[in-house]
């Protein structure tokens, strides 16, 4: 132990100190439940770059559950959610230089990542069967869960999602469940494209403004 | 030259994950520099993002992990990268296929509109220059480059492409085909895209599943082995037919003012 911010695989978090460059011979172990501070979110990003084993299942355990969800959501089989989970790690460490804590948290460059080459294949691929719409009024409590951080994180978002009416909890849901475009979702329902991306940016600044309540940092 | 309206009308599709590729390439490249609108980019990422959270988790199989480390190992274990070419070639690569997604091309991208696929032989043209600036960009080392143009054989209509493999004794070889005007009816679909060298040896490139409005797609695979003497690109349709073809060679033609290997797929204005 070197005095570097570290945390045990228990969960007991050890003494944090300043952030300092990871040189691969210090593991980053497996993560406390609650969220990462920015120091912690770069550590275990270099130690991804460096192929670091403890630093990969740290990363695994905390964003490996939400990843292949968000696979099996969007693209409705469990391969391609394996396969999907597979493609954001790597692709996470193909990127991992552009990731920078100051411009925002780990898990939503993740989850990013994880949405854009679910939404590629989704639309990409013929003959992938587009998974049923998955509302978010529909999404079941989920008791049995064990991970607080996931808990945790699944809380917080429903009560941000919980500040949007139906309609616009639809709308979000058809283009980021469903991959389908303002143009695609304005010529369905027979309305203006403008009407369309001013209700998404409207539905989306409403998450935003519910999620700056909860931001931890 | 893209505004910051511009880019906010479209930083909702961008943050949904939904924008056109050349929409959101646009919108990459303004907030490369423009903090405000990355600020915005960043704030409506994240509600973007609140939805993943939400959904009730489901559990991946035990194996799961192994597979991640297993492949997050491979691309990171120091001997396959011995100076930076590992990671040169990776960023190549990746270049070489956000360029062919900046084109049109769908395999590494999703599907632009229709009216937003360029023509074939612009398209072609286009990928050859953009291979030409990546060699001159890259630092190569103890590289080669190949590079050349496919041309449609009897059955393979208006069909074009382009295609560079980059090889190494040091880092691992890659090769990247770009096809366009490809038939996209489902007899003719999957391609296959094979290298062959003189003595007859075939060497598996990628499958072309679907293509984009255009006909287009992109294919690219990082090859273990060496990529030395597969001079020979060939495109097969789902029948075995082959609808492409071209030989590779130095690029030094393409990268002087020599328009030799250009020839035939003029650049539009």
């Amino acid at each position: 132990m070197d005095g570097r911010a570290t945390i045990d695989a228990g969960g007991a978090r050890k003494p944090a100190a300043a952030a300092e460059p990871y040189t691969g011979r210090t593991p980053v172990h497996a993560g406390h439940d609650g969220p990462l501070l920015p120091r912690e979110e770069q550590q275990l990003m270099e130690g991804l770059l460096s192929g670091d084993d403890d630093a990969i299942h740290a990363l695994y355990a905390r964003f490996g559950r939400p990843v292949y969800t968000m696979g099996l959501r969007l693209l409705g089989s469990r391969e391609a959610a394996e396969e999907l989970t597979q493609d954001v790690f790597t692709t996470a460490w193909r990127k991992a230089a552009s990731f920078d804590p100051a411009r925002g948290r780990l898990s939503t460059w993740l989850m990013t990542i994880a949405h854009n080459l679910a939404v590629d294949r989704l639309r990409r691929e013929t003959g992938v069967t587009r998974p049923t719409l998955v509302l978010v009024d529909e999404v079941p409590d989920a008791p049995g869960l064990d991970e607080e951080g996931l808990i945790m994180e699944r809380d917080a978002a429903l009560r941000a999602i919980a500040c949007l009416s139906e309609a616009e909890k639809r709308l979000l849901a058809r283009t980021y469940f469903r991959g389908m475009t303002a143009r695609e979702i304005a010529e369905t329902d027979g309305i203006p494209l403008g009407t369309v991306k001013t209700r998404l940016r409207s539905a989306l600044i409403k998450v935003r403004k519910a999620n700056e309540a909860k931001e931890p940092w | 030259m893209v505004t910051c309206a511009t880019v906010r009308d479209l930083l909702p599709e961008h943050a949904l994950g939904v924008a056109a590729s050349l929409e959101a390439a646009a919108v990459d490249r303004h907030l490369a520099w423009c903090a405000a609108c990355r600020k915005e980019s960043r704030d409506l990422g994240r509600a973007a993002a609140t939805f993943a959270f939400a959904l009730p988790p489901a559990d991946p199989e035990p194996g799961l992990e192994d597979q991640v480390r297993r492949r997050v190992g491979d691309l990171a274990r120091p001997t396959r990268r011995p100076h930076h070419g590992r990671r040169m070639g990776t960023v190549l690569l990746a270049a070489a296929l956000v360029s062919a997604s900046l084109l049109g091309v769908a395999i590494a991208d999703r599907e632009p509109a229709r009216d937003q696929v360029p023509a074939t032989n612009d398209r072609t043209s286009m990928s050859l220059e953009d291979f030409s600036d990546l060699i001159r960009q890259a630092e190569f080392d103890d590289s080669e480059a190949f590079l050349g143009t496919l041309a449609p054989t009897a059955k393979g209509g208006r069909a074009g492409g382009s295609a560079l493999t980059i090889a190494s004794p040091s880092v691992d070889d890659q090769v990247i085909v770009i096809a366009a005007g490809l038939s996209p009816r489902e007899r003719r679909l999957p391609y296959r895209v094979t290298l062959r060298d003189a003595q007859g040896h075939r060497m598996r490139v990628g499958m072309i599943r679907s293509v984009d409005a255009g006909g287009g797609a992109t294919v690219g695979r990082i090859v273990r082995g060496s990529l030395i003497g597969f001079m020979y690109v060939v495109v097969r349709d789902a029948n075995g037919v082959i609808v492409l073809e071209g030989t590779l060679g130095a690029p030094t033609a393409l990268l002087s003012p020599s328009p030799t290997v250009l020839r035939g797929v003029p650049r539009q204005p």
